[in-house]
Formats: C-alpha cells, structure tokens, sequence
C-alpha cells in the first residue's frame, strides 16, 4: 500500500497550505487533503511534481507499506 | 463538499426525480396497454427527460465556463472512469434483470405489450445516468471525508 509524508513535509519542510500546494502542482485542494489522508494514489507526474515543489526526493515523499502493519 | 459532488448530487437528485415521474406515469391504469394511443404520456415523457438532459447540460456549461473557476484534476478523471466502470456493471444488471422479469411474466401469454419496451428503453437511460452519479458521490465521500 503506497503511503506518504506528504503532510509533514508540507508543514515543516516547506510550510505552505494545501491550496498553495494543489495551485503549484496543478490539482486541487481536495485532492491535497485525499492524498494526505492515504485515500488517493497519485500519478507517477503529479508524485515528482510534489516532490519538485517540497524539494523532497521522492522516496522521502512516498513508500510503501504492507497492508497488514 | 467540493464543487464536483455538489454537481454530482444535483444530477442525482434531478435523474432521481426522472424516474420516478416516469414510474407514477407508466403505472396509471392502462398507460402501457395503450402505449401508441397516448400522446398525453408521450409529453409528459418527453418533458421529464428535457428537464433531465437539460440539468446535464447546464452543468457540462458550469463547468466548462472558467468564470466559474470549476477544476478537475487527474483525480476527478481517475474517480469518474471508476464510477463509469461501476456503472456499466449496473446498466447491464439492470437490463438483463429486466428483460428476465419481462420474459417470466408474458411467457404462458405468447405476447407482451409493446410499451415495456420503451419502458426499458426510457429507464436504461435513467439507470446509466443513477448508476455512474450514485457510484461518483459514495467514491467522493471516502475520499474526502475526514
């Protein structure tokens, strides 16, 4: 199960809100809370995307998780 | 709520009230024994389904209109192929169970009315229309509630 930091590297790293993020990468604010939530995998562009913009490697932002953990 | 599933609850809601205009029209007395005969019907049918196709309408031009600041993104396409696949399902669900009903009903007759197959044909347009919008709002609601 793909999992992210998302929320925490937006707060602490780069300290943006979820529209500036959704504005600069290109999707919407729903889609931020989705993605921070673990309830929507994103595409592979919008994860480098997310990545570009919280000047994170994007194994920082993403990994993976056994569903059973 | 984001603008999508306000949109979406809308259609629901205007398909919904389709269908059931349809219902109480097509089970007054003799209406599908009569079918040809009945232009009254015939109007009333062809006002619900402006009003369907007409709501479709207004919303596709909301949301097109960048004055109305109306966004999808690679999760919307990704939600509404989803709901699109759920509701092809349905529609097929529907048709064959309907079509079933109908053969088990007139197969001692040897014959059926002919208004059950604009019966059929009338609310496979309201079923594909319910069975993509219900499925787009609970898909939503998982997604964004917290």
């Amino acid at each position: 199960m793909l999992k992210n930091n998302l929320k925490a590297i937006r707060r602490s790293k780069v300290s943006i809100t979820q529209q500036d993020l959704a504005d600069r990468v290109g999707c919407t604010r729903q889609t931020i809370i989705a993605l921070e939530q673990h309830k929507y995998n994103p595409s592979l562009i919008l994860a480098l995307n997310l990545a570009e913009v919280l000047q994170t490697p994007v194994e920082d932002l993403f990994y993976l998780e056994d569903d059973d953990e | 709520m984001s603008r999508v599933v306000k949109f979406t609850l809308f259609q629901v809601i205007t398909w919904f009230l389709v269908g059931l205009g349809m219902f109480m029209i097509v089970t007054r007395p003799g209406v599908i024994e009569n079918w040809g005969d009945n232009k009254y019907k015939s109007i009333a049918l062809a006002i619900l389904f402006l009003l369907g196709y007409g709501t479709d309408l207004v919303i596709r031009m909301l949301e097109k209109s960048k004055k109305f600041g109306f966004i999808r993104d690679e999760r919307s396409e990704y939600n509404q192929l989803k709901a699109m696949s759920i509701g092809f399902i349905i529609v097929l669900i529907f048709i064959f169970v309907f079509a079933i009903t109908l053969y088990t009903r007139f197969e001692n007759k040897g014959f059926m009315p002919i208004g059950y197959v604009w019966i059929l044909a009338y609310s496979t347009i309201i079923a594909a229309n319910l069975g993509v919008g219900i499925p787009t709002l609970i898909i939503y609601r998982k997604q964004e509630k917290n």
